[in-house]
């Protein structure tokens, strides 16, 4: 058995040429690496071939999705599947005491398109969706993700039981952060929630243009109803976290 | 009030592209790699500590992609498949990447190895790794590494 891949004798190989792309190399690694590249044409192609790639990637991966078809479903085992996703999806106001019942074929066609936001919780070793109304155990790791079939803008919030207003989305900016169109798109945060049981809501707001999430705050703090105005949508879920 | 977590997403975009090079060169389907891909960083999500933090975020990706890409040539029979079209292939030459056949070749002997002999063939045979690199990446040592890829050549004789 001989290698099927092999670089001249002494160059670098792509794990060092990936790690010095992605910042990952200390001072000393970095320029002994650099160094050598300066000598060497082999690797100075090697790693302007690499960091395009990852250029590329960057700018426009294949979405990571949690609900991805099965590439072996076939018949009526992918309609099933379909059919599961589609119910999974739709809630576009999740508040109230009771949880919605799953939405009739009807109800999807006329909501699809709606924006919103999904939550995923780890169970059994598996992500599993939360809907509104389910019941969380302190400690639990949440991730948020968010559909939309149109480019827009959005924030999320979160309200605990005593009226406290945390705004997750975009974390420290004081304007709404642009989305593209996605489905389930994983957001770049997740929620790992305390041990102090009570309700959580999080409220999510997409619209078309962009939105000052400060004022937003402001009056989700004062208890302020917010209902979405034009071009906007509001999605809300509402979780019992439970003693442990 | 819930704590903000660092993201996954955004290790996506970052270490998504060598990633996908990797499965891509040890799988040769440009679906299944895009598959083992998703897999590997949605059960970040949900198991955030299987990166430990013991090694830089690329090593572990490494390892991580080669074990879900092995485990993948397993479970689709390609073991079989590729057995049968490649019993008695020729030797590998070297070159950039290597032949499409010869990376069978490699394939199909590597499902039947033991799970660490593969991850390390992989690493040696189609990364074309140093030893100390593929030690790195498995957090073992390079002697270690060295005496296993010493008894590949009997592995693969009996295999055959």
């Amino acid at each position: 058995m001989q290698r099927a891949f092999q670089r001249p004798s002494g160059c670098l190989s792509d794990l060092v040429i990936d790690r010095l792309i992605v910042g990952e190399l200390d001072d000393a690694a970095r320029v002994e690496v650099l160094g050598h590249a300066a000598a060497c044409t082999w690797c100075t192609a090697r790693i302007a071939e690499l960091r395009g790639e990852q250029q590329a990637f960057a700018a426009g991966p294949v979405p990571l999705a949690l609900h991805r078809p099965k590439r072996r479903i076939l018949g009526l085992s992918a309609a099933l599947a379909a059919a599961a996703a589609l119910a999974l999806v739709f809630l576009p106001d999740r508040s109230g005491p009771e949880p919605e019942p799953a939405p009739e074929l009807e109800d999807v066609v006329r909501t699809k398109g709606a924006a919103h936001v999904g939550l995923y919780v780890e169970r059994d070793g598996k992500l599993s969706p939360l809907l509104s109304g389910e019941h969380i155990v302190p400690g639990a790791r949440v991730q948020p993700t968010y559909t939309t079939t149109e480019p827009g803008h959005l924030a999320i919030f979160g309200i605990d039981g005593a009226g406290r207003v945390q705004r997750h989305y975009p974390a420290d900016a004081p304007a709404s952060a642009p989305v593209r169109p996605a489905r389930d798109e994983p957001l770049p945060f997740s929620l790992a929630f305390d041990a102090t049981p009570g309700r959580e809501r999080l409220v999510a707001v997409f619209c078309e243009q962009a939105f000052d999430t400060a004022a937003l705050e402001r009056r989700l703090a004062d208890d302020v109803a917010v209902e979405p105005g034009p071009g906007c949508t509001v999605d809300r879920i509402d979780l019992h976290k439970d003693e442990r | 009030m819930p704590a903000l977590t660092p993201t996954v997403a955004e290790l996506y975009r970052t270490y998504g592209a060598s990633a996908l090079r990797r499965a891509r060169s040890i799988l040769g389907d440009e679906a299944r790699a895009q598959d083992v891909v998703q897999d590997t960083f949605v059960s970040l999500l949900a198991r955030p500590e299987q990166f430990a933090g013991r090694s830089a975020f690329s090593t572990w990706l490494y390892s991580a992609v080669t074990h879900r890409c092995l485990n993948t040539l397993r479970d689709q029979g390609n073991r079989a498949r590729l057995l049968d079209r490649h019993a008695d292939a020729a030797a590998p030459s070297g070159g950039h990447g290597g032949a499409p056949e010869e990376l069978a070749a490699v394939r199909a002997l590597l499902v039947r190895l033991p799970a660490e002999l593969a991850q390390i063939a992989v690493h040696y045979y189609i990364d074309g790794m140093t030893h100390h690199e593929i030690a790195e990446v498995l957090g073992c040592s390079r002697r270690r590494i060295g005496t296993l890829l010493e008894s590949l050549p009997g592995h693969a004789q009996e295999i055959r």
